[in-house]
Order: C-alpha cells, then structure tokens, then sequence
C-alpha cells in the first residue's frame, strides 16, 4: 500500500474511487483490513487505501415509514446504543454489542461487517433473518438497492461491483408486531473473541396460535452467509411444541452438512446447532423452557 | 445446554503461607495466580503443524478478560514457620497451578466425565477431544 486518502465527504470518496480505480481500496473503520494490510493478505494490485470512516453522510440511524435505515459507516457501537434499532430489530442491537471490544466496536462498522463477509461476521445473520436490504452507489452516481439474502456467491466475498459505495443497510421495522426475537452468540471466553456460531431467530406466533413465520440464519455454519430455509419452511403454520423445536433442529443440523459437507468441525456444530436453536426457538416461541445454560 | 462452555462461578482457595508479610501483596499475587490459571485452564494453547506455530497472535490465543473473572474468595491462613524469613513461606507461581485441576474435578463433578488434556474448550468439554486449529474461514 503506498498512498492513503482521506474523503472527507461522499462526493469526495466518490472521485478519489473514479481516479485510482481498480488499485483503490476503501477503508471505513479498518479493523479488519488493517490486521489483512499487516498479514500482507490484501488483494495483489492495491496500492490506494481510501479511508471513508470519516465521511459523515453515510454515519445515521433514521426511519421512515415502515422502514429503518442505517448508514454503512455507523459503527458498531452507534448501533448498540440506538433505542430505534433495538425497538425496530429486536436483535440487531445485541448483535452490534457483542462484536469484539469497546474499542473494536467504536471503529468498525455495519458496512465494513457485511463487506469483509466474514463468516462469523456478528452483525449478518441477524440483518438476513431482518430481510435487509443494501443500497449501493454505482459510478455513474446511480443507486441499485439488493436484498443482503444473495449478495455472498462465495465464501469471503460479495455481489459489490467495481467502484461501487455500499451507503446504507435497511429493513423493515418489527416494532409494535409480534415478532420475537433471539441473538446468542457462542464464544470461548466472556467477550473479545471470534464467535464460534451465532443464532439469529425471529417468530411470530399468530391469534390462532399457529407459528406465521420464522427466520433462522446461524453464522458459521454455511459456505455463504444464509437462512435456513428448510427448517423455516417446517416451523410455518404449525402450533408451538417442543417437538416441533426439536425436528427443526434436527432440520437445521442437516441442512448446515448439507450446504457445508461433513468438516473437521462438524462433529461439534453438528449437536451444538441442535442444542442451541432449540432454545433459542423455544425462547422466541414462547415455550416454557426448563434449559439453563 | 449442550455447548461445552464452561463458566466459572467462583473460586475458592485456601492457602497457608506461613507469616504473611505483605498481606495486600500476598492477597495480589495469589489472585493473580488465580486468574492465570483460569486462562490455563480454559483457553490458553499454542498449536502447531510440523514445527510451524499455527497460534500467532492474541485473537487465536486467548487469555481470560476482566469478564471471565469468577468471584474469588480467598483465605490466608498464617501459621509459624521458623524456617522462612521472617517466618514467610514462598507464594510465589503456587497460585496458578491450582485452578486447572479445581475445574477439571468441578468439570467431573458436573458431567461424570473426566477431562485430562488442557485447555477444557468447547470441543473437549462436549467430545472429550481436541478437534484442531479453530480458524474462522
């Protein structure tokens, strides 16, 4: 790397990503690509890091109609402490709070998140299971707005296009409904570690007392960041009951070796997967649960 | 609930150490040990492939944060010790090694299941084995 530029505004970002192309490489809060750009694990041809965390138009929280939006530069802390985000998602708060440290989560942002497509990226299975949606500034200075659900066609990489901004993340708000909501996240120690799986779960168990949706995305455990739809698909329409739960967890097991083949590391996710989202689903669907951790 | 994660409530240790000369600097040093230990325990473990170390830095090696830290409760016991200075005896590193055998009977205690490899991890709590590097893709 042997130029740094620092945007000021987006229109700035804007024309220093049009005058170094292909060699620039946007930077918001780094606190990936700073460990990469030591590692020396960066892709061959950058040579420009354009630093955009600080440019203003792209760090806010707001709603409008049903929906709330969030700016890609919005740290993880911002996101923590927003009461909107907390009331709107149910679980995108507890997601933000749970990346790394205080110091981590003051740099790093939503966007960052997404576009590092890690797989145990925090803050994604929960913006799946919210059906969020990107809005991405093309180079001509048009916008195109894509459902997250797809942007990963491949592990560690996204759908962003060749000089584009990623400006905001949005979804639609689930305050006042009845869904209910679930974030955990299984790490080795207390905080500031990678997790090891995180569960995002949403339910919304109808007046007749039958399940009218759930959405189930478990970081860590697909190729590609995704939902699981076939235990989705069994949960819809039927009454709450712990066999219900356990036959979507068994549902969720296979669809992750499925997706993801038998790995080294199946052999543990496997029953964890079950063990956790059966709680987690019983938590959501408000079933009586007599698991402690 | 079926994760292998272990938490630590608290940690008891008793320790009779002749004349304790400095009790706040004793009390420290034994706290300390205790938390290290933890560490030891539950996280701490350096891994390699023919020679190469896999574990190079401090998101693969993990050491307890303030928020892993049990409750401890500690007692000094004084006692006469004629051969020490000052009738001391030394406490110097005794502190850590305590912890990781605590837990592993607390560990047996819990689930009948007698764990002798360190670190206890998810993977060995739940398996009863070690299943290599974890590395997120």
């Amino acid at each position: 790397m042997r130029n740094f530029c620092l945007a000021r505004t987006l229109d700035e970002a804007r024309s220093l990503l049009a005058q170094w192309g292909d060699e620039a490489l946007l930077c918001a809060g780094g606190t990936d690509l700073m460990v990469a750009l030591r590692n020396k694990s960066l892709a061959p041809g950058k040579t420009c890091l354009i630093d955009i965390g600080r440019v203003p138009e792209l760090s806010f929280i707001r709603e409008s109609d049903d929906w709330v939006e969030i700016g890609s530069g919005t740290t993880h802390a911002a996101v923590a402490a927003s009461g909107l985000v907390a009331a709107s998602s149910l679980i995108l708060g507890d997601a933000a709070r749970s990346v790394g440290s205080p110091q981590v989560r003051n740099r790093g942002t939503l966007g960052g998140n997404i576009l590092t497509a890690a797989q145990c990226a925090d803050t994604i299975p929960s913006l799946l299971v919210l059906d969020a949606e990107l809005l991405l500034l093309k180079p001509d200075g048009t916008t195109r707005r894509v459902p997250l659900a797809g942007f990963f066609p491949k592990p560690k990489e996204t759908a962003i296009g060749p000089g584009e901004i990623l400006l905001s993340i949005r979804y639609r708000s689930l305050a006042g409904s009845a869904w209910r909501g679930s974030y955990y996240k299984l790490i080795r120690r207390a905080a500031v570690a990678k997790s090891r799986l995180s569960f995002a779960t949403l339910a919304r168990v109808g007046g007749s007392g039958l399940i009218e949706g759930a959405r189930i995305s478990i970081g860590s455990t697909l190729p590609t960041p995704g939902r699981f739809g076939p235990a989705e698909a069994l949960l819809k329409g039927k009454a709450p009951s712990w066999s219900l739960v356990e036959e979507a967890a068994e549902v969720c097991a296979s669809y992750m070796i499925e997706k993801a083949g038998w790995r080294w590391s199946t052999e543990y996710k496997q029953p964890v997967v079950k063990n956790v989202i059966k709680r987690e689903l019983a938590a959501v669907l408000g079933l009586e649960t007599s698991h402690a951790e | 609930m079926g994760t292998g994660k272990i938490k630590v409530d608290k940690v008891t240790l008793a320790y009779e150490l002749g004349k304790a000369i400095n009790p706040q600097l004793a009390y420290g040093q034994l706290v300390g040990g205790i938390i290290q230990g933890l560490g030891y325990a539950l996280f701490e473990e350096m891994e390699e492939d023919r020679g190469r170390l896999l574990t190079t830095n401090f998101d693969d090696y993990l050491i307890p944060t303030t928020e892993d830290v049990p409750e401890i409760d500690l007692v000094l016991h004084e006692s006469e010790n004629p051969e020490g200075p000052y009738g001391a005896k030394g406490i110097g590193e005794l502190g850590d090694e305590l912890t990781a055998p605590a837990i592993g009977n607390a560990l047996f205690h819990a689930t009948g299941t007698r764990q002798r490899d360190l670190p206890f991890n998810l993977e060995r709590v739940l398996l009863g084995k070690p299943l290599g590097k974890q590395v997120c893709p």
